[in-house]
């Protein structure tokens, strides 16, 4: 049986795709309770607002409604499965290809696509 | 070889430290107004700083980890937000100051408006960030920062009385004004100890690739790269109260004090003035708007490195691009460079407990650092530097408002 200890191991913790790019930190972890039997790992939760909640609940809400306004894309955390953690060293390794999955990193990749590709040099 | 250009990691983050606006500010003023009093405020702000630049250079030799990524792991989000905050805005009236020094250098040396050069300032240094690798601007930057020499040589052509100069070493109190005297030895040691020294270095030991074999040039590189900023810098000092102090000038402008290199080195004086004000102070805003990208990235675990393409990493690149249009606003509405910049310090100083103290943690996690956990000198060292930093952070308010 594998042991972490949550607080020091994983949340926090920054997160590799399968190619050992970064893509994010684990910002929450999601905990599933269940009646007469012990809570579950469920999921790592990834996104600015979640990590936000941490510091002030209030805050957080109140920049995801005016993100949910002006935000030309979602940023809406996303949940990604306990189970396919893996520690390389002090790091998270999931099975993601973070370039590939149209769920990582969508704020870089529309200023990518819509900011930075229009202005000279960008790509060098 | 190899070493040798590791060494210019060392010069550009002491470039940083101690020929940005702020230190030259303090350091002309210091001179002028106390002669050779203040230079162990300099040697102080040097010891700290290499110690700590030392140990996060072994952080990321070793684990690969940044100070700011590390203490997120260790203290989570909930705390890191607030020096994540402070360093952000430092970093941002740091740039500010930077900006509005090098537009002021190029006022002096042409006659035409800080205003006129705050926008083409930054359009100078987005333009080498967005286009250049990391480590062809730390080598330009070190290479073209030998300018700042020029004081070095003026010092030693003025023929200071040495001794003099030694005893300047030795920490002590003034029995003249001595409100302005410990305002000064607080800003000076406040612009050497930048928060923003410490992770810049240790990102830049990374974007270098550094790894378990590098701790020996690590530590040459610290030692060097804050001795060339520190013998500048108090080569500054040593010219001011040669040239300023005996005509009575206050050097509380930059336009006063740009008659310092005259004396000594003639009419080229005035131009190595210029020029070494505007290459430490675009080497500074280089450094500054770079570690605000450092910090935001790795806080929240984007892609970062100066080295890849804007398009691989976009907001890392769009980081410093924002910092950067926010650091002209100053110099565009008409703050003076020389006051924003003593208030950039106090800031600085304010926030320093708050940024050093997690080191002490950090530097003795075995988990992370395994056999290169800080031994007792750097325990005792990073202690004291985080008890000193406290001290000045009680002291900034009131001797600004009794000194300044």
């Amino acid at each position: 049986m594998v042991k972490f200890d949550l607080g020091r191991d994983v949340l926090d913790q920054l997160l590799l795709d399968k190619k050992g790019r970064e893509f994010g930190r684990v910002d929450g972890i999601i905990v599933h309770l269940r009646q007469n039997k012990p809570p579950r790992l469920g999921e790592i939760e990834i996104g600015v607002f979640t990590v936000l909640r941490r510091v002030s609940p209030r805050i957080a809400a109140w920049l995801q409604r005016v993100a949910a306004r002006v935000s030309p894309v979602s940023l809406e955390s996303i949940r990604l499965p306990f189970e396919d953690i893996t520690h390389k060293d002090i790091d998270i390794e999931m099975p993601v290809d973070s370039e590939a999955d149209e769920r990582l990193m969508r704020g870089e990749k529309w200023l990518r696509e819509h900011v930075i590709r229009k202005l000279p040099g960008g790509a060098r | 070889m190899k070493n040798l250009t590791k060494v210019a990691l060392g010069i550009l983050t002491s470039v940083g430290g101690y020929l940005e606006v702020g230190s030259m500010g303090t350091g002309l003023q210091a001179g002028a107004a106390f002669r050779f009093e203040l230079l162990w405020a300099i040697a102080l702000g040097t010891v700290c700083i290499a110690f700590l630049t030392e140990m996060t250079g072994r952080l990321a030799a070793v684990a690969q980890e940044t100070v700011v990524g590390a203490m997120r792991e260790d203290f989570g989000f909930s705390f890191q937000v607030w020096p994540l905050a402070t360093q952000i805005i430092i970093d941002l009236l740091v740039l500010a100051s930077e900006i509005g020094g090098a537009s002021l250098a190029l006022q002096l040396a042409t006659g035409i408006s800080i205003r006129i050069w705050a926008i083409p300032i930054a359009v100078l240094v987005w333009a080498v960030l967005w286009k250049g690798t990391f480590g062809s601007i730390e080598h330009g930057v070190a290479i073209v920062g030998m300018i700042t020499l020029s004081f070095v040589l003026a010092a030693w052509w003025l023929h200071p009385d040495w001794h003099e100069v030694a005893r300047g070493l030795v920490p002590h109190l003034s029995a003249r004004d001595g409100a302005q005297y410990t305002y000064l030895a607080v800003g000076i040691i406040g612009a050497t100890v930048s928060p923003y020294l410490v992770s810049f270095y240790s990102s830049g030991a990374i974007e270098e690739g550094w790894k378990t074999s590098d701790l020996v040039p690590n530590r040459i590189t610290a030692a060097l790269g804050m001795s060339f900023g520190s013998t500048v810098a108090m080569a500054v000092v040593i010219v001011a109260a040669m040239v300023l102090a005996p005509r009575g000038i206050v050097a509380d402008t930059y336009q006063q004090a740009a008659v310092a290199l005259s004396e000594p080195i003639g009419r080229w004086g005035f131009w190595l003035f210029c020029a070494s004000l505007f290459v430490g102070t675009i080497g500074a805003a280089l450094e500054v708007a770079l570690d605000v990208s450092y910090i935001t990235a790795q806080t929240f675990g984007w892609k970062w490195g100066e080295d890849q393409a804007p398009v691989e990493e976009a907001r890392f690149a769009l980081t410093y691009t924002f910092a950067l249009l926010l650091g002209t606003v100053p110099s565009l509405i008409g703050l003076d460079p020389l006051k924003f910049t003593m208030f950039s310090m106090s800031m600085t100083v304010l926030a320093l407990p708050i940024i050093f103290a997690p080191l002490i943690v950090i530097m003795n996690d075995k988990h992370r650092l395994k056999t290169h956990t800080n031994g007792i000198v750097t325990n005792v060292a990073v202690i004291a530097i985080v008890l000193l930093s406290f001290l000045l952070a009680v002291m900034v308010i009131p001797v600004q408002v009794l000194g300044g």
